[in-house]
């Protein structure tokens, strides 16, 4: 085996593997059709680097001229696949030459087959040439006039690629003009320059064409990975607006109900407050009682604790971040939002009720995040009711383990509902009934359940008035016990 | 009828803050009753129930000025101070239109809640004395026989011994001797003040 085939069949394997790459990268594309034209050119310049290599092992003109004459097809494949390809990723291009260098080069191809002649291009002469220790097959061809045709052909081509990049470079994007179009033309130049300097026996080598469209097909790979990477970066970029938006989100439910907050915590530091007072009274007394005062101390660390517990959950609560997600327990999360919102619930008149929640599996979620869409469910059920005012209103919240295993939690109220039109709506960003509100909680909330790999679904009450939203959450793996 | 002592009354739902208030009110030599909830606070009311009530606005259950519009109703109205934990002004109007004594934030200085609570244990005290001055003479009237019952509707008419005598058709020394009976058993003998107490008490409507 010389190096000849070696670099040779590296070439084919190199091709091969990127347009498998990129064959991969079509299926899950939304807009497959450039990958797949990459795909084709680089099957294309594969089977070509294989009848090159064929041409320069060739021990007879017979052999060398069947070669040549198939050589023809890939050829073809390869123009059409460029021109798709620049055409569909550019955008820019003339859709009328691509069209006109395309069926230029299906008839240089169908004149190679059906002509008389050996074909658009046949050797007279084989020869054994040397080059750097191997022996090459060097054949002196001669063109048919249709080979004119494919000339022509690809200098559409040319012509295409190179009005496509100026406008390209024209709308601002000059780095995928120059690196892309510039390289599909600087190579696709230099095949046919050097092909031609072979074929007229100016130069004796081999045409080393699978090397040049190589070149034409690391361009366009460049590109194609360019946009792969902006669709990553763009996906990376969306996750990051989301979650913004879900911690501006979780700010003004806060907002909702920082009266309510208010209230909570001014409980603890009344105490406080109170417990000092009395302590003062009690040490102007001439034998003050200290199992007293050893109480009102007590009692004052006890409720520092409390305030800081309430600051503590806030925090946590506002604090922005990525889904950490752990084994947790559902009915504890209930139990943390009823203490969340029972003083606003008590202040609008509103009772809030749970039902048992116990000997259910731990789910796998984040603490915070959960607690938001739970925050966004009970308060929007607490909202709908203040809205009707003749209705002293229940907001009634459990779980249930469902017949698949995971966890379903619903929030129900005793509102006024929502109409069947409105159902489909509820979930969309930027829908509300509320008159202040920016209609983003719902969706939020949804996108924040699905992925936690649940669902989250609104139902009308039956025969009572009212709405139940639900949702569910995948028992945690680490939950083996259940 | 045996007094109760005048107690302050807290309500609070939360256990700590209720504590901790009792305990000042304790430090400040008062008499403290703790409840969780208005509910519990109105089952414990009888007529005897003296002093003032501290309650929380907000409560779960029944909340402050639902417990206190309950609580005018009957008929021991003791004086009700609020605390509050923000200033919410519709519910302040409603408190004290209502007759709420007080109403304070749940962090006034002590001075302010029992300079409050003082005022209210001492109105309610005066409520007591009027009521009870009331419930005295009421049933000193009821002493009265029917005969000297009217006399004393003709007396508080401005009518003269002989027109009374007239209009009964008694003798006037029987009138006289009825109208000493009358000043011995209601131990008042200004016709002016037998006025103003038969008004108090709503006699002859």
């Amino acid at each position: 085996m010389n190096w000849m085939t070696i670099a040779w069949s590296m070439v084919a394997a190199a091709c091969l593997t990127l347009g498998m790459i990129n064959l991969r990268v079509a299926i899950g594309q939304n807009h497959p059709t450039p990958y797949l034209f990459f795909f084709a050119n680089s099957l294309a310049v594969a089977s070509l680097a294989g009848l090159e290599l064929g041409l320069l092992e060739a021990t007879n003109l017979q052999q060398y001229e069947s070669l040549l004459h198939w050589a023809q097809l890939p050829v073809w494949v390869m123009v059409v696949s460029i021109l798709g390809v620049v055409w569909s990723l550019f955008r820019t291009g003339r859709t009328w030459l691509a069209v006109v260098a395309a069926g230029l080069n299906t008839i240089a191809l169908i004149a190679n087959f059906v002509a008389p002649e050996p074909g658009i291009r046949h050797a007279v002469a084989v020869e054994r040439m040397p080059l750097f220790g191997a022996t090459f097959t060097y054949a002196k061809v001669e063109n048919s006039p249709w080979n004119l045709v494919d000339v022509m052909s690809v200098a559409i081509l040319l012509v295409f690629v190179l009005d496509a990049s100026i406008k390209l470079w024209q709308k601002g994007e000059r780095q995928r003009a120059a690196i892309a179009g510039g390289g599909i033309l600087f190579f696709m130049l230099a095949a046919r320059a050097y092909a031609l300097l072979v074929e007229t026996g100016i130069v004796h080598t081999p045409y080393f064409l699978c090397f040049t469209y190589f070149g034409v097909l690391i361009a366009m790979g460049h590109e194609l990975s360019e946009q792969v990477l902006r669709a990553d970066r763009l996906a990376l970029a969306l996750r990051e607006s989301e979650r913004q938006l879900a911690h501006v989100e979780r700010v003004s439910t806060m907002g909702q109900f920082a009266t309510s907050l208010a209230h909570e915590l001014n409980q603890p530091l009344g105490a406080i407050l109170r417990n000092a007072e009395a302590a003062e009274l009690f040490l102007q007394s001439p034998a003050p009682d200290l199992e007293e005062l050893r109480a009102i101390v007590r009692d004052i660390r006890k409720d520092e604790r409390r305030a800081c517990d309430i600051i503590d959950r806030l925090r946590s609560f506002l604090k922005r971040g990525d889904l950490d997600a752990r084994p947790l327990s559902v009915g504890e999360l209930l139990h943390e939002t009823v203490k969340l919102t029972r003083p606003h619930a008590t202040s609008r008149g509103v009772t809030l009720q749970m039902t048992e929640a116990e000997g259910l599996p731990l789910v796998s979620g984040d603490r915070v995040h959960l607690q938001q869409v739970l925050l966004n469910l009970v308060l929007n059920a607490m909202e709908a009711m203040n809205a009707d005012q003749n209705n002293k209103g229940y907001v009634t919240l459990g779980a249930v383990k469902n017949p698949s295993g995971a966890v379903e939690v619903f929030v129900q109220d005793t509102g006024p509902g929502f109409s069947v039109e409105n159902a489909a709506l509820l979930f969309e960003a930027f829908f509300t009934t509320k008159r202040r509100g920016m209609g983003l909680g719902l969706a939020i909330s949804r996108t924040i359940i699905e992925a936690h790999g649940g669902r989250l679904w609104a139902e009308r009450n039956g025969v009572q008035r009212g709405a139940t939203f639900r949702f569910t959450l995948p028992s945690s793996p680490a939950d083996c016990l259940s | 009828m045996t007094q109760a002592i005048p107690t302050v009354h807290l309500i609070d739902d939360d256990i700590a803050f209720l504590t901790a208030t009792a305990r000042l009110f304790r430090a400040a030599g008062l008499t403290v009753a703790q409840f969780g909830s208005a509910q519990e606070f109105l089952a414990s009311l009888t007529l005897e129930t003296r002093g003032c009530v501290i309650a929380d606005l907000k409560m779960p259950g029944l909340n402050g000025l639902d417990m206190q519009t309950a609580l005018v109703r009957t008929k021991n109205p003791l004086p009700v101070i609020f605390l509050t934990g923000y200033g919410d002004i519709p519910a302040s109007v409603r408190a004290m239109r209502n007759g709420a004594e007080d109403f304070l934030e749940k962090h006034a200085p002590k001075e302010h809640l029992l300079e409050a609570v003082n005022r209210a244990l001492s109105r309610d005290a005066e409520a007591q004395e009027r009521r009870d001055r009331v419930n005295e003479f009421r049933s000193r009237f009821a002493s009265l026989s029917e005969r000297e019952h009217e006399v004393l509707h003709h007396v508080l008419q401005g009518k003269l011994n002989k027109q009374i005598a007239f209009d009964l058709g008694i003798h006037e020394r029987t009138v006289k001797a009825h109208r000493t009976a009358i000043t011995t058993k209601l131990r008042v003998h200004s016709v002016a003040i037998l006025t103003r107490l038969a008004q108090e008490i709503g006699l002859f409507g």
